[in-house]
């Protein structure tokens, strides 16, 4: 094989690890934000309160 | 031809150390070619399979938000919705930020699968052209080949890519 074309697969390699990083990064920060929100998410509304007031009560504590 | 490759089953849960593996081979390789050498197949191989383990881990963790999201009550997206709105509660920049990842979520996840897998393609290429500088036998090529392809098929249908 050319030194070359070793040379270039690297190259490849190395931008294929960089988009790699940059997309887990994005995904962790989807799942971050969707497991904050999903924590409010899940508890009952106490009676007495509107869904709207619960959750942004639920939001703005954490 | 029975296939011989190993069956790529994503783990369950995303791995704690997920990424860590593929930063420490990265970094490696990157040291070996700032050293004036460069990294031999089989060191492309490694940094490789821990690339495309780490697709499969995000498509994995987007399939549990998919999953979870689904499930959101039409009552409590119109609730952040309104909220997002209003903007009536206090919070910082990144938690409003958060609350408008959430509403976009069906999108954002599917942009992302197609991102993945379009790396997953990127990856098993290059795997095939490792294979050909390793001078493996034709039919062994072929036979990687095809399986890696079938399993990237399977991730299409299971997001709907084309």
């Amino acid at each position: 094989m050319p030194p070359s074309n070793g040379r270039a697969r690297q190259d490849t390699l190395s931008a294929i690890g960089t988009h790699v990083s940059a997309m887990t990064s994005r995904i962790q920060r989807l799942s971050a934000a969707h497991q904050w929100i999903q924590r409010a998410l899940v508890t009952a509304t106490p009676q007495g309160l509107s869904r709207l007031d619960w959750i942004a009560r639920r939001l703005s504590q954490t | 031809m029975k296939s011989q490759m190993p069956v790529f089953v994503p783990s369950i849960e995303p791995s704690p150390e997920h990424g860590r593996q593929t930063r420490a081979l990265a970094e490696r390789n990157s040291t070996i070619k700032a050293e004036g050498g460069e990294p031999n197949i089989e060191q492309k191989r490694e940094h490789l399979e821990a690339l495309r383990n780490e697709v499969l881990d995000d498509l994995v963790e987007l399939e549990r938000i998919r999953k979870q999201r689904s499930q959101t009550s039409k009552e409590d997206l119109k609730a952040l919705d309104l909220m997002v709105q209003a903007k009536a509660i206090p919070l910082d920049d990144a938690h409003w930020h958060d609350v408008d990842l959430f509403l976009r979520m069906p999108t954002m996840v599917s942009d992302e699968a197609v991102t993945s897998i379009a790396l997953y393609e990127a990856i098993i290429d290059m795997e095939r052209e490792l294979d050909a500088d390793a001078k493996l036998p034709s039919e062994e090529q072929e036979r990687r080949a095809a399986a890696r392809k079938q399993h990237c098929r399977v991730l299409k249908d299971e997001w709907g890519v084309n």
